[in-house]
């Protein structure tokens, strides 16, 4: 394997998106080529502190009745029609227990 | 009903004005998107303007197209990352900025204060590079590694086959390493 073989390949390798045969011989390259080493490693930090290590995020009910507000403001199309929907006697079945 | 046909009904119900197609639409990203501001902006405050003023501007913008949507989720994502570009513009932020409420966030974190301020001062460095690239590969990025979209619906999002949207992938993460070298090299001069 030539080192543009291997620049060829880190991409999907770093991605785990290569056959098994095509990782193996991969891996021994960048065992053998210092260059392409640290072109793999220097690749794999740049995804993952782009990923970042933040938690997931869970938008607050606050959130969600503000920017729901200004949406409706910005949208009075379907303002109109949520005023009409709101009810929810609407979605009621006719029937009592 | 693949979930982009579906995402394109609910956009079409939304333009005919049905409020219960809005607030599916930001039912399911509301999230996200926000989970994106968060690690686009110093302050969960900033995210918060920053998520919401996305969605006011992807509603608009899918109010006013012609051509069939595809998919809500990406526009909205590519969307949050220039909105929290031009608020970390606006705000000209420096580095690091260390208030007493976020110290004491960190501290409930379990986290040192100098960790936490490394960590920032990283991902501003990150975020900056980010913006010097072609609008096209911060896209890629935007949706492959900030957001986590798979390929497939990469590909979809930005008009691409999956094969092309993985080479633009790869050249995209090339391009962001060599101007985080670039600019560290930059600074240590």
């Amino acid at each position: 394997m030539t080192c543009q073989d291997a620049a060829d390949l880190i991409g999907p390798y770093e991605d785990d998106d290569l056959p098994e045969a095509t990782r193996r011989r991969l891996e021994t390259h960048l065992l053998a080529c210092r260059d392409c080493a640290w072109d793999a490693q220097t690749l794999r930090i740049t995804r993952e502190r782009l990923r970042g290590d933040m938690p997931d995020v869970v938008a607050s009910d606050a959130f969600r009745a503000r920017t729901l507000a200004r949406l409706y403001q910005d949208n009075p199309h379907a303002a109109e029609h949520a005023s009409q929907t709101a009810d929810p006697a609407q979605y009621q079945l006719p029937i009592t227990i | 009903m693949t979930p982009d046909s579906y995402e394109a009904r609910l956009v079409a119900r939304f333009r005919d004005g049905e409020a219960r197609a809005l607030e599916t639409l930001f039912d399911r990203y509301a999230d996200r998107a926000l989970g994106l501001a968060v690690r686009l902006t110093e302050t969960r405050e900033d995210a918060e303007e920053v998520a919401s003023e996305a969605f006011v501007l992807a509603f608009r913008r899918a109010r006013t197209l012609r051509e069939e949507a595809t998919a809500f989720g990406p526009w909205l994502f590519a969307i949050v990352r220039n909105v929290a570009a031009e608020k970390r513009r606006q705000l000209r932020l420096p580095t690091l900025s260390l208030s007493a409420p976020i110290v004491e966030q960190i501290a409930d974190a379990g986290r040192r204060p100098d960790e936490e301020a490394e960590r920032r001062a990283e991902r501003q460095a990150m975020l900056a590079a980010l913006e010097t690239l072609p609008e096209e590969w911060k896209a890629v990025l935007t949706l492959c590694d900030l957001e986590d979209v798979p390929h497939a619906e990469a590909a979809v999002a930005l008009g691409r086959s999956v094969a092309a949207t993985k080479s633009l992938l790869y050249r995209a993460r090339r391009a962001l390493r060599d101007q985080l070298l670039n600019n560290w090299g930059n600074n240590d001069e």
